[in-house]
C-alpha cells in the first residue's frame, strides 16, 4: 500500500509574520550578497529529498525554518548534540538565528504542518529573504555560555 | 505524544503520532534510498509540545531493528532445528519442551552441530 503524507500547506504570506533560521553568519552587516547565501533551498543544497518531497516536489524548493526563536534555538540545540554524536566540532548549518519578518506581497510562501518542534517550509527569492532579516543572534543561549 | 524526524540540517523530514509508524517510515525511506537517513533524529514531543528526553539516532534505531530481524530469523530457524530433535530425543533441557535452542550456548547447554542435527 502506498504510504500516506500529509497534504502540501503551502501558502502565500498575507500578513507580516516573523520567522527563524539558523544560519552561519553571525551578523546583519556582512551585506545582503553574502546573507543571501544562507537562503539557498533545499535543491540548491543538494539535499537528497525524503518520500513527501518526492511526492511534493516543491518542497524542495523552500527551505527550513521556524515558528519561533525558541523552537529554533531547541532544535539548534539537536542539531548540535547530532553534530557531536557525529564528532563533529561545529553545527554545519551555522550557530547564530536570524529573525525574519516576511511581509505579504513580496513572493514568500510558508508552511506550517503544525509540528510540535516549529518546522517551516519557507519559499522566497533568496536577496529578499536576506533583505527581510531583522535581527541575527547567536543559537547558543546566554545561559550555555557561561556554561 | 508527537515523533518527528530531524535531519542534521535541522529540518523536519516527517512527523508522526506514533513511535512504531516514525521507525516504520524510517525502514521504508531508508529501503527507497539506502543512506538517505544517515544523521536523522527522532525528537519524542509530550501533548503540551515540549520536546521529551533525548534524540534518538536513526543510525542506532535502524542497528536495533537489525539486530531484532536477525534474532527472529535466528529464532525461526532454531525451532526448526530444535523442534524436532525435542520430539525425537526427548532428552536434555532446552529440548524437553520443545523449545528452541539458543545459537548461542547458554549455561549449560550446549549448540548441536550440524552433523549432529542430520544425524539426530
Amino acid at each position: 500500500m502506498a504510504k500516506k503524507y500529509r497534504a502540501l500547506k503551502r501558502k502565500p504570506v498575507s500578513e507580516a509574520v516573523k520567522v527563524y533560521r539558523v544560519v552561519r553568519v553571525e551578523s546583519i552587516a556582512v551585506g545582503i550578497d553574502v546573507l543571501a547565501g544562507e537562503f539557498a533551498s533545499h535543491r540548491a543544497a543538494d539535499c537528497l529529498p525524503s518520500g513527501r518531497e518526492q511526492k511534493f516536489p516543491i518542497l524542495q524548493d523552500g527551505l527550513s525554518g521556524f515558528r519561533t526563536e525558541v523552537l529554533a534555538r531547541r532544535r539548534w540545540r539537536g542539531m548540535r548534540k547530532n553534530a557531536t554524536q557525529h564528532d563533529e566540532v561545529e553545527v554545519e548549518k551555522g550557530s547564530f538565528i536570524a529573525e525574519l519578518e516576511l511581509k505579504p506581497g513580496q513572493d514568500f510562501y510558508i508552511e506550517d504542518l503544525g509540528e510540535s518542534g516549529g518546522h517551516l517550509t519557507i519559499w522566497g527569492n533568496p536577496t529578499k529573504l536576506a533583505e527581510a532579516v531583522r535581527r541575527i543572534d547567536p543559537a547558543r543561549n546566554a545561559e550555555e555560555e557561561g556554561s | 505524544m508527537e515523533y518527528v524526524w530531524s535531519d542534521r540540517d535541522g529540518r523536519t523530514r516527517e512527523f508522526f503520532d506514533s513511535r512504531d509508524d516514525a521507525i516504520e517510515a524510517l525502514r521504508e525511506e531508508e529501503k527507497a534510498q539506502p543512506g538517505i537517513t544517515a544523521g536523522w533524529m527522532l525528537l519524542t514531543y509530550d501533548d503540551d509540545g515540549e520536546e521529551v528526553g533525548d534524540p534518538e539516532w536513526a543510525e542506532e534505531l535502524l542497528r536495533q531493528e537489525t539486530v531484532v530481524s536477525f534474532v527472529t530469523v535466528a529464532e525461526g530457524v532454531g525451532l526448526f532445528v530444535a523442534g524436532p530433535r525435542a520430539e525425537s530425543s526427548g532428552s536434555g533441557p532446552s529440548t524437553r519442551h520443545g523449545f528452541r535452542r539458543p545459537l548461542s550456548a547458554a549455561k549449560g547447554t550446549r549448540v548441536l552441530s550440524e552433523a549432529e542435527t542430520v544425524a539426530g
